[in-house]
Formats: structure tokens, C-alpha cells, sequence
């Protein structure tokens, strides 16, 4: 009776019923396609009054202004906690725009492009964990700090961090202030790559792959890709996505690191730990660039696919913004964020010197 | 058994494939 009793006094509040979790999500959703649209419309707009006054404005795309918005919504109003869950999938949707991107690439395209930006990020794993140990053990980072530090830079930024905070059972703190570091870079990312792209007169494709290998939090690399121009948005997601593939056996090198220093526990089966990292996305983006490889899209179909992937990205790009606390990431402490400062400037540099080295293979 | 976020984008990546081919979903502007 008592048990009974308990199950029916607890089942209303432990059980959230999927449309109430759905309907949860809606203001989130619209407050990110409201500061979406809105850089979009401020794009736009500026565009328009120049043309009419014939006057040269800077084009500064929709890109920035949903992020500054979504800044500015976070930092100075506070996201509402009615939206929070809502503002939450901002990474659902980057993956899903990522996914629908896969329609702009034929096979052809992704094994070229893909072969070369995975020699590259091969390249670049190497350099980032070894830049990333020596600085940590250089400025004395607590070890598993270090770990955290060089999964993020290597790999791909938070997603990396979180997947391999539980395997190499590290602490909260740790995590936080490795994803705070991760995550102010990234945003610093936004202005710099594009300013130096420019000043060095990069293609798209290098652009692309340059930002692919140096941003690590896949939205920024995605939104400092586009903020170049939109063939490099396509560049860099392929570029980022290569290096997202490498995901389950950074975090199992690491993992299996730990347990043989006592640090974590065992893990079972390697090929189930793989799959269980693997980035599930990337499935879906060569499902469709296969579809689209052997003509299974009109033209106008095409367009309708690329287009809904834009859509998609407009809706994460808010989210970045949305999600940013400056305030947090100021209060994380220096060292980590000095050790990621130098580290991400060497990185950059020696990705930079590594893609104009093979931009032969890339024309 | 719970999707992950990964899954559930590939899952309305292919339905927004699956409308855009039937013609319910056409025209999409940008």
C-alpha cells in the first residue's frame, strides 16, 4: 500500500511527458530564431540603406550581429529561465545544419578535401597536445587540468572536454575551467581569424581549413568560417568535422593514460567505447553527400537543403552569443587561461603555416 | 531508450530531406 502509495505521489513529478518537454523547449527555440533573424534582418538592412544612398558601408554578415545580440541578451538582460532549455539546443541545430550541409558536397569533394584536412589534423593533434602538456606543466596545472586542456585544443573543444571529463574521471572544476578557456578563445576566434585571413588574402578553401584545424568548439569554427564568406562556412565545417571524427580515440588515448596510472577506472570494451564517442553527425552528413553524389537531388531541391542548413546555423549562431556569461569565464582564474592564450596563438600559428604549406593540394 | 542530440538532428536532417522530396517543403528562401 505504501509503495503504491509512493509510486503514484512521485510518478507527476519525476515524469516529464515528451510533449511537455517539447513544449518546454519553444521559447528557448523562438528567442534563438528571434536574434537569428534579427542579424540577419540587421545584415540586410545595412546593406540595403547603403545600396539606396550609394554609400560603401562594411559588410559585416549576420553572423556577428546574431552573436553580439545573443551577447548582449545574456550579459546585460540575463536569458530568461523560461528560455534556458529552449537556448540549450543551439547545438542540436549546428549539428543538424551540418548535417543538411553535407547536400553541398559530393563524395569526390569530401574525400579529397577530407583526405587532406585529416592528414592536417593528424598533424595538428600532435602539435596541440604536445603545446598544450609542456605549457600546463610549465605554469603547473593540476595533471588532469593538462589532459582536459590538450582534448579540447587537439580535438573539438567542449563536446571533447565533456566526453572525456567521465572517462578520465576528472574533476568539475577542472572541467569548467577548461571549457571557460576553450570557450573565451573561441569568441576571440570570431574577430581574429577573419582579420588575419583577410590581411593575408586567403582562399576560401585554406580560410576554411585553417579555421577547421585552430577553432576548437565546432559553432565557433562554424561561425568564423562564415563570417569569411559562405564557401569558407562550408571549408571549415568539412575541415571541423574530420577533426570531430578523431574524437573517441583522443579521449580513449587519454583514458586508457589514466587507468594505467591509477587515475580511472577500466574500460571495457574499446570498440564499444569508441562507437559511444564517436560524433553520430558525421553518419548523417556523409548519408546525404551520398544522396547527393549520385544525383538523388534536382537542382531546386539542392538549394531547398542548403538553405534549411543556413537556417539551421542562423539558429546556433544566436545560441553562441545566448550561451556566452563573459562574467563566468572572467572569474575562471588566469593560469588556465594564459596556458590556453599561448597555446591556441602557437596552435594558430603552426595550423597556419601548415595549411599555406598544403594549399597546393587543396587548388 | 533516449536519442542522442547527435541522432535526433540526423533524424529531422532526414525528414527534412524525406518533405523536401515529397514537395511539401519547396521554396525555402535565404
Amino acid at each position: 500500500m505504501t509503495s503504491a502509495a509512493t509510486v503514484v505521489v512521485d510518478a507527476p513529478r519525476l515524469v516529464i511527458s515528451p510533449a511537455r518537454r517539447a513544449a518546454n523547449l519553444v521559447p528557448g527555440v523562438l528567442l534563438l530564431g528571434v536574434i537569428g533573424y534579427a542579424g540577419k534582418f540587421t545584415e540586410q538592412t545595412i546593406a540595403a540603406y547603403g545600396r539606396s544612398h550609394h554609400l560603401t558601408l562594411p559588410n559585416i554578415e549576420y553572423v556577428l550581429w546574431a552573436i553580439v545580440f545573443g551577447l548582449i541578451v545574456s550579459n546585460v538582460v540575463r536569458v530568461p529561465a523560461i528560455c534556458e532549455a529552449g537556448v540549450d539546443t543551439y547545438e542540436f541545430w549546428l549539428k543538424t545544419g551540418i548535417v543538411l550541409l553535407g547536400v553541398r558536397f559530393v563524395l569526390g569533394d569530401v574525400a579529397k578535401l577530407g583526405g587532406v584536412s585529416l592528414a592536417c589534423v593528424f598533424v595538428e593533434l600532435v602539435l596541440a597536445i604536445a603545446i598544450m602538456t609542456a605549457l600546463g606543466r610549465a605554469f603547473t596545472l593540476p595533471p588532469k587540468l593538462i589532459s582536459l586542456l590538450s582534448i579540447g585544443a587537439s580535438v573539438c573543444g567542449v563536446s571533447a572536454i565533456i566526453a572525456a571529463k567521465g572517462a578520465i574521471e576528472a574533476d568539475d572544476e577542472d572541467a569548467s575551467y577548461a571549457i571557460a578557456a576553450i570557450l573565451a578563445l573561441g569568441a576571440v576566434s570570431l574577430v581574429a581569424f577573419p582579420l588575419i585571413g583577410h590581411a593575408l588574402g586567403m582562399s576560401d578553401q585554406a580560410y576554411g581549413l585553417w579555421v577547421g584545424l585552430a577553432v576548437d568548439n565546432t559553432a565557433e569554427a562554424t561561425a568564423a568560417g562564415a563570417l569569411y564568406s559562405d564557401a569558407a562556412g562550408k571549408f571549415a565545417v568539412l575541415a571541423k568535422t574530420a577533426r570531430n571524427a578523431t574524437i573517441g580515440f583522443v579521449v580513449l588515448g587519454y583514458a586508457l593514460y589514466w587507468v594505467r596510472r591509477g587515475g580511472a577506472a577500466a574500460i571495457g570494451d574499446k570498440t564499444t567505447f569508441l562507437w559511444n564517442k564517436f560524433p553520430k553527425f558525421v553518419i548523417g552528413f556523409l548519408g546525404i553527400s551520398v544522396l547527393a553524389t549520385i544525383g538523388a537531388f534536382s537542382r531546386a531541391e539542392s538549394t531547398d537543403l542548403a538553405n534549411l542548413s543556413r537556417w539551421a546555423f542562423l539558429f546556433s549562431f544566436a545560441g553562441i552569443g545566448l550561451r556566452t556569461n563573459l562574467r563566468v569565464l572572467s572569474n575562471q582564474g588566469w593560469r588556465p587561461l594564459i596556458v590556453g592564450v599561448v597555446g591556441e596563438c602557437a596552435i594558430a600559428g603552426l595550423t597556419l603555416a601548415l595549411v599555406l604549406g598544403a594549399a597546393r593540394w587543396l587548388a | 531508450m533516449r536519442l542522442s542530440r547527435d541522432w535526433w538532428a540526423v533524424l529531422v536532417a532526414a525528414l527534412a530531406v524525406a518533405l523536401v522530396k515529397l514537395g511539401v517543403i519547396a521554396g525555402v528562401a535565404w
